[in-house]
């Protein structure tokens, strides 16, 4: 926040004014203030003002003399007040007690210390701080280090506050022959060089061992060493293959997206024109070091953080480091305070940005890891990424299912042992439970849905880092949008024209184009204003594919293209005014000035453009529709405001234009000819509008991120149907981090807009609005944008341009035109989500009914249990496939309409899993129904355990069709068999539990008898009645769920 | 209630609820400058350094809300980081519902968005024909804002407020029986001594000297530099609408519910209140009585009022009853009559975009500095004609 330094002081305190001319007083030092009440005298004492001591002389001093009754003398206002002999004129007692002063020596001690000069810009508190300050930047007291710019210390952050000659002392260099070659290299040698490392690619081992670390993995790999240690040889290879292939499809597909994300970031190095020992010469971008001097001239690339040391008429653009889009005057005589935010340091230039006009010069004050750009690169890297929710479910799930297993292995174990069974046996048969308990088909289900989803999106032009982003994208509830470069485009569009006298709008792309060219050959003021557009530019033209194109900067494009399009020929304009003298904007003055005319001629004309306000003072006439000027009236002038401030307000950049014939640029003219003025718009991104709708039926709430001016955003957000029709809600701040985290999330959760936001302070807003328990996206392509994209849950980058460090921490690419596929992506990620859910569930029922029939069969007579092996193969060979199959089920068709789940909500709530477990009691049921008749009548043996085990693969295969019932799916009308993946699957799974009965290998290895006729049809009917229990314990569970 | 103290209070417009008022305000003058016919109600709240402002606005006018918030707050001394280290946030939203069809060129048809029961007041105690207690306590409140340290910048926190008691026989003010100033020192000066010397000296005495009003011997005059007394936005909380006593007479008469600030012209409950103004100040003016308090009813729908009643607390030259009718013949009271005869809608765009914004501190009535149509007595002279 500026300190105001403009306030002097013009009134008295009773409102009388001031005597500013104090010629009168004989001595500056004591002013006369108020004299108009008998006996009272109020004066203003130089030097008083924080110095209580001379207060008390002065009171003490004055109070002896005559007349004089009592004197109060006030260090805090720097006045005093003598009341005095009413009938004592006022002169002859401040001649008394000028006189008094004088020889007591009071007024030499005041001067020893010396008043604040009038105007002084920094206030002495602040200059204070300023001179130590000045003392620790000096490289020769603390020379920056990597250790301590690079941690985030902002010390070395001074260079803005001190003058350019501070800074070339500082950095013991010279504004005109720079540093010579020898303390160059020293100096690179010390500070190291001017690159920001690409962040190494992610190496394959890191990508192959991020396969195993989820935690159904990891119980595998522990089911298998359990396994070996009790002599399961065969059991832990068959576990370990699974674990295997797992990873190999995982990483395969992740090192995929690895390799065409690392193709985007190709960068080559340039070189910097720089002054070196007196010469002008080129440097390599990395051998820049700190005290450089860098030559700026248009389009010149400016390779580290550097002070301005001279400016003419600078302009750079600073759009990969703040956002903003438009062109940023810099000037190298400003001085500013210290808490000027980056985007406002305008006597300085940074990294990353590029010169747009004018030209100057600069000393390198940071150079590659220590410039700003730098170190929001390398304090992103340190940042955490949080876990996806499905990788958080997961876990969570596999921890239970473990606690699972645990128990039911210990109940056994006691349950056994109080049955004095042999101990061997009994640890064989508590292995068995535990394989029972782990669904060891579920990374497997999880790894290809994903990578196929994976695979889908990369076919649409979005491009996934990390399989658990797949389902990422489905579980997103916000997602933030960059404005600039994500929603809109960086160029601008004329939208409208507001022509004075009578006004008139003119939105030149909303009409046909030949009824506009003809309102420009009718009206003299528009083409006047189109003239002036073109002339008063940089805009140059080139030959497109779809005819002549205006290039330049957005705004000077966008009035240029206007003025093509509306049939202006600009070869013949600027053949007839050609340039002669160029005057751009600068501090303080808002236009851009050009002179036109021949040499010869003494024809000339004064093109104007810039602030609507700055360039109507200008004016003093305007023009009319017939091309006359009439003299621009108060009641015109307060109508051009208006109709200004109006589209302004509609979220428009407004210019004004304005001309002059035969003047020139030398003198401020106040009699232009006002012609009009033009708004212009951000054009909105292509799909955004698509995108925004899909988001927002989907449940997901868009939330904007601007760096622009509140109406702007506002504007543009309504525009994209953000708010659809509700009143876009826009939050407009520059200190989010002063205000109370728990406050910011609240009010978060109710912002559409964020206005006027610094690129640093994105990232406080993800993280409000995921305390706030949302699971939050971002998007963004600037460097700047890359913290918050690291915090968001998921952080998408736009545009293959985009800044490589937005790339590096982003889990999803999209392309610049496939903004719409971030809607495929979230609808890929909720189907896949809705599928794993259904697989989840068939296997914690499958398993639990694993687990129910061992302990039965544990405590029936006859000791027929199944074997570790057998429930190996039952859970890998058989459940693999319909989990699969499962997983692989078209997107129901209102998973784009629904809400997303909440951040709390788990995969399955503790309903859900009840419910499977219900189902999974009912196969146990079955399958015991199935046991216990196989036990009667065939006794303890082999063909016992053939039928149970017929029976569980029987009633397990149909309960995938029962799974197919989705929390969120619509189940009225589905028909059972219209998942043609599942039906292969589970025709799959038949035939090879044909097999193993077949084969008579396979039989001996699972320890069980060929199938006779009449135990498959024991099989056929528990798994039927089985899958008739659970179908309707299923529409049960729906309609209940459809009341609640 | 013939002899009586009444204190009456005011606070600087760095006050959070003022702060909200001119906010709201400010909206108002915005939009109506862009289109005098716009109906606004823009709301304010202030709270932990963010302004939450809500614009209701029939009308094509659009505006950048937080910029203007802004303007608002850095006008009123909160851009020196030494009152309000942290920047504001502003959280903005504008609704521009479509207006329903009125009879706009017909403005006789103008009726009350509005029930309302407004009360308007004048009286002798100052040149201004204002209660004087509400009087003094503006008069103390503004000198306190324009006090200067010795460098120059603000010597106090921009929120400061004074309260002031005053002894009333006969319905007349005749002493001073109580001040209080509460203010703190900016954060810089405030190890220097001597702050209460300079506030009695700079606001005290020459407020009471102008008045004239002999000060109790009992009176309590204090000041508390309240150094750790929480100030400003980011500190204690405002809303729109909080302070209707300071905007009207002090608590001197009756008092209507409803808020003025951040409301367009057109509402009953805004411009029937000035309207009320006007006719007691005008009654007072033209000698027909020396205090009279007016009462004016609007009802949802209608453009009459239901009722406008005078009470002169048998100070009128003749019966209530009487001058009334006189002012029923003078005065349309009609909505519409009443926007015609101010015009309030078209001032802020013949002023520079400002004209209500003034009022959000220091009062709506008595504002003889301001250019205000209800402070005018043109209705005097014909009104005494009748008598």
């Amino acid at each position: 926040m500026p300190i105001r330094t403009d306030r002097i002081y013009r009134q008295a305190p009773d409102g009388t004014e001031m005597r500013t001319d104090r010629s009168p007083a004989p001595d500056l030092r004591l002013t006369r203030l108020h004299d108009s009440v008998a006996g009272r005298l109020r004066l203003e004492v130089h030097g008083l003002f924080r110095n209580p001591g001379l207060a008390d002389r002065i009171e003490s001093t004055v109070g002896q003399v005559a007349g004089v009754q009592q004197v109060r003398a006030n260090p805090l206002t720097g006045r005093m007040l003598v009341r005095f002999d009413p009938s004592a004129p006022h002169r002859d007692i401040y001649r008394l007690v000028c006189d008094a002063l004088d020889a007591t020596g009071t007024w030499a001690e005041a001067s020893a210390e010396p008043p604040e000069p009038p105007g002084e810009p920094v206030r002495p508190a602040e200059r204070r701080k300023s001179a130590l300050r000045l003392v620790t930047a000096m490289p020769a007291e603390i020379p920056p280090t990597v250790e301590n710019t690079a941690s985030g210390d902002d010390d070395q952050d001074v260079w803005h506050t001190l003058s350019a000659g501070d800074v070339l002392t500082a950095f013991e260099s010279d504004a005109d022959t720079g540093l010579s070659e020898a303390e160059a290299t020293e100096r690179s040698r010390r500070w190291g060089k001017n690159a920001i490392a690409e962040s190494p690619p992610v190496r394959p081992e890191t990508i192959l061992l991020r396969q195993f670390t989820s935690l159904p993995v990891g119980m595998l790999v522990a089911s298998a060493a359990v396994s070996l240690a009790t002599g399961g040889a065969a059991d832990a290879v068959i576990t370990l293959a699974v674990v295997g292939i797992n990873a190999a499809m995982g990483f395969g597909t992740e090192i995929g997206s690895e390799r065409a994300i690392r193709r985007m970031s190709r960068k080559q190095a340039s070189r910097v024109r720089t002054i070196r020992f007196g010469q002008d010469t080129l440097v390599d971008e990395a051998d820049i070091v700190p005290g450089d001097i860098l030559a700026l001239t248009p389009n010149a690339v400016v390779a580290a953080d550097a002070r301005l040391i001279s400016t003419s008429e600078l302009q750079t653009n600073e759009a990969l480091l703040t956002g903003e889009s438009e062109p940023v005057e810099k000037s190298a005589d400003i001085v500013l305070s210290r808490a000027t935010p980056v985007a406002d340091r305008h006597n300085m230039v940074h990294r990353g940005s590029f010169v747009v006009s004018g030209e100057g010069r600069a000393i390198v004050t940071a150079t590659g890891v220590r410039s700003q750009v730098g170190r929001v690169t390398e304090a992103t890297r340190a940042l955490a990424t949080p876990q996806t929710p499905l990788e958080r479910d997961l876990d969570t799930l596999g921890r239970r299912l473990a606690m699972v297993a645990m128990g039911a292995s210990v109940l056994f174990v006691g349950a056994s042992l109080l049955r004095n069974r042999p101990l061997f046996g009994v640890f064989k048969s508590a292995l068995a439970l535990a394989v029972a308990a782990v669904p060891e088909g579920l990374p497997m289900t999880a790894t290809t849905t994903l990578a196929l989803g994976l695979n889908a999106l990369k076919r649409k032009g979005v491009i996934v880092r990390r399989l658990e982003a797949v389902e990422g994208l489905g579980s997103l509830q916000v997602i933030c949008f960059d404005k600039t470069g994500t929603l809109t485009t960086n160029e601008m569009r004329l939208e409208e024209i507001i022509l004075p006298s009578p006004t008139r709008r003119i939105t030149p792309y909303a009409e046909s184009k030949p009824t506009a060219r003809k309102a420009n050959g009718k009206d003299a003021a528009l083409s006047q204003l189109l003239s002036v557009a073109l002339l008063c530019t940089d805009a140059e033209f080139s030959d497109g594919p779809d005819g002549l194109r205006a290039n330049g900067t957005a705004t000077e494009a966008a009035l240029a293209q206007g003025a093509l399009d509306l049939g202006l020929d600009h070869i013949e304009l600027r053949d007839k005014w050609p340039l002669r003298q160029a005057q751009y904007r600068a501090e303080g003055r808002r236009y851009m000035r050009t002179l036109h005319g021949h040499d010869a001629s003494e024809h000339r004309l004064v093109a104007v453009k810039g602030d609507p306000r700055q360039v109507l003072d200008l004016c003093g006439s305007v023009l009319t529709p017939e091309g006359k000027t009439e003299p621009l009236t108060k009641e015109q002038v307060r109508i051009i405001r208006e109709a200004a401030d109006a589209s302004a307000g509609t979220g428009l950049r407004v210019l004004g234009f304005a001309y002059a014939e035969g003047a020139d640029l030398d003198h401020d003219t106040t009699d232009l000819v006002w012609v009009g003025a033009a708004g212009l718009k951000n054009a909105p991104m292509r799909g955004a509008r698509e995108l925004i709708a899909r988001l927002r039926q989907a449940g997901i709430r868009p939330v904007m991120i601007t760096g622009d001016q509140a109406a702007t955003a506002a504007a543009i957000a309504a525009d994209l149907g953000m708010t659809g029709d509700q009143p876009v809600r826009v939050l407009d701040s520059r200190d989010l981090d002063q205000l109370d985290p728990q406050l910011l999330s609240s009010v978060a959760q109710k912002t559409d807009v964020f206005a006027r936001i610094p690129p640093t302070q994105k990232l406080h807003i993800v993280e409000a609005l995921q305390r706030a328990g949302y699971v939050v996206g971002m998007t963004g392509d600037g460097f700047n944008d890359a913290p918050a994209l690291r915090a968001a849950d998921i952080a998408i980058a736009v545009g293959k341009e985009s800044a490589s460090v937005a790339r590096d921490v982003a889990d999803v690419i999209v392309g610049e035109g496939d903004l719409a596929a971030i809607g495929d992506g979230v609808e890929q990620g909720r189907a896949i989500l809705s599928n794993i859910r259904k697989s989840v569930h068939f296997m914690t029922s499958t398993n639990l009914s694993e687990i129910l029939v061992l302990i039965m069969e544990a405590l029936m007579p006859g000791d027929q249990m199944e074997s570790p092996l057998e429930l190996l193969w039952l859970n890998l060979v058989t459940d693999i496939l319909p989990g699969l199959g499962l997983a692989l089920e078209p997107p129901g068709e209102g998973i784009m309409t629904q809400p997303p789940r909440r951040r709390d909500q788990p995969l399955l709530s503790g309903n859900d899993l009840a419910w499977s477990s219900l189902e999974g009691a009912t196969l146990a049921a079955g399958v015991m129904g199935a046991h216990a008749f196989a036990l009667s009548r065939y006794g303890p043996g082999p063909q016992t355990r053939t039928v149970t085990f017929i029976s569980m693969v029987t009633a397990q295969l149909l309960h995938a069709l029962t799974c197919r019932h989705d929390r969120t799916g619509s189940v009225a009308g589905r028909s059972l068999l219209s998942n043609s993946r599942l039906n292969a699957a589970l025709a799959g799974s038949m035939a090879l539990q044909g097999i193993a009965f077949v084969s008579p290998a396979l039989r001996r290895f699972l320890a069980i008898a060929p199938p006779r006729p009449a135990d498959l049809a024991t099989a056929a009917v528990c798994g039927l009645s089985v899958f008739a229990a659970n179908e309707t314990i299923a529409r049960i569970r729906l309609r209940h769920e459809a009341r609640s | 209630m013939r002899n009586f103290v009444l204190t009456s209070t005011s606070v600087t417009d760095g006050h959070p609820d003022k702060l909200c008022d001119r906010i709201s305000d400010a909206i108002v003058d915005a939009y109506l400058a862009q289109d005098p016919d716009a109906w606004v109600n823009a709301e304010c709240a202030l709270a932990s350094g963010i302004a939450f402002v809500a614009a209701d606005a029939a009308t094509s006018a659009r505006l950048d809300l937080p910029a203007l918030v802004r303007g608002v707050v850095e006008e009123t001394g909160y851009d020196n980081p030494e009152f309000e280290p942290d920047a504001m946030t502003v959280l903005s939203s504008a609704t521009h519902p479509p207006r329903p069809p009125e009879p706009k060129r017909r403005p006789t048809e103008a009726v009350s968005r509005v029930n309302a029961t407004l009360f308007g007041f004048a009286c002798r105690h100052t040149e201004e024909l204002m209660p004087l207690p509400v009087t003094l306590a503006h008069r103390l409140v503004r000198r306190m804002r324009t006090l200067r340290a010795g460098d120059g910048a603000p010597l106090l926190h921009p929120d400061a407020q004074a309260q002031v008691a005053v002894r009333h026989e006969d319905r007349r003010p005749v002493s001073i029986e109580g001040v209080t100033l509460s203010a703190t020192l900016r954060p810089d000066l405030s190890g220097l001594q001597d702050a209460a010397d300079a506030i009695r000296e700079e606001v005290l005495t020459p407020v009471l000297a102008e008045l004239g009003l002999p000060v109790a011997p009992t009176a309590e005059i204090e000041f508390s530099p309240a150094a750790t007394a929480p100030r400003g936005p980011s500190q204690h909380a405002g809303l729109t609408g909080r302070k209707n006593d300071i905007d009207t007479y002090g608590g001197y008469c009756r008092q209507g519910g409803a808020a003025l600030s951040g409301k367009d012209p057109g509402r009953a409950d805004r411009i029937g209140a000035y309207a009320a103004r006007y006719v007691a100040k005008n009654i007072v003016a033209a000698d027909l009585a020396d205090e009279c308090e007016v009462q004016i009813s609007y009802a949802i729908g209608k453009s009459r009022p239901l009722c406008v009643e005078i009470d002169t607390f048998g100070s009128g030259i003749a019966r209530d009853e009487e001058i009334r009718r006189a002012l029923e013949q003078e005065m349309d009271f009609t909505i519409g009559a009443i926007c015609t005869r101010f015009g309030l809608g078209e001032k802020p765009g013949r002023n520079n975009g400002r004209f209500f914004a003034d009022l959000g501190a220091y009062g709506h009535f008595g504002r003889t500095e301001l250019d205000l149509p209800w402070e005018a007595t043109d209705l005097a002279a014909s009104l005494k004609r009748r008598f």
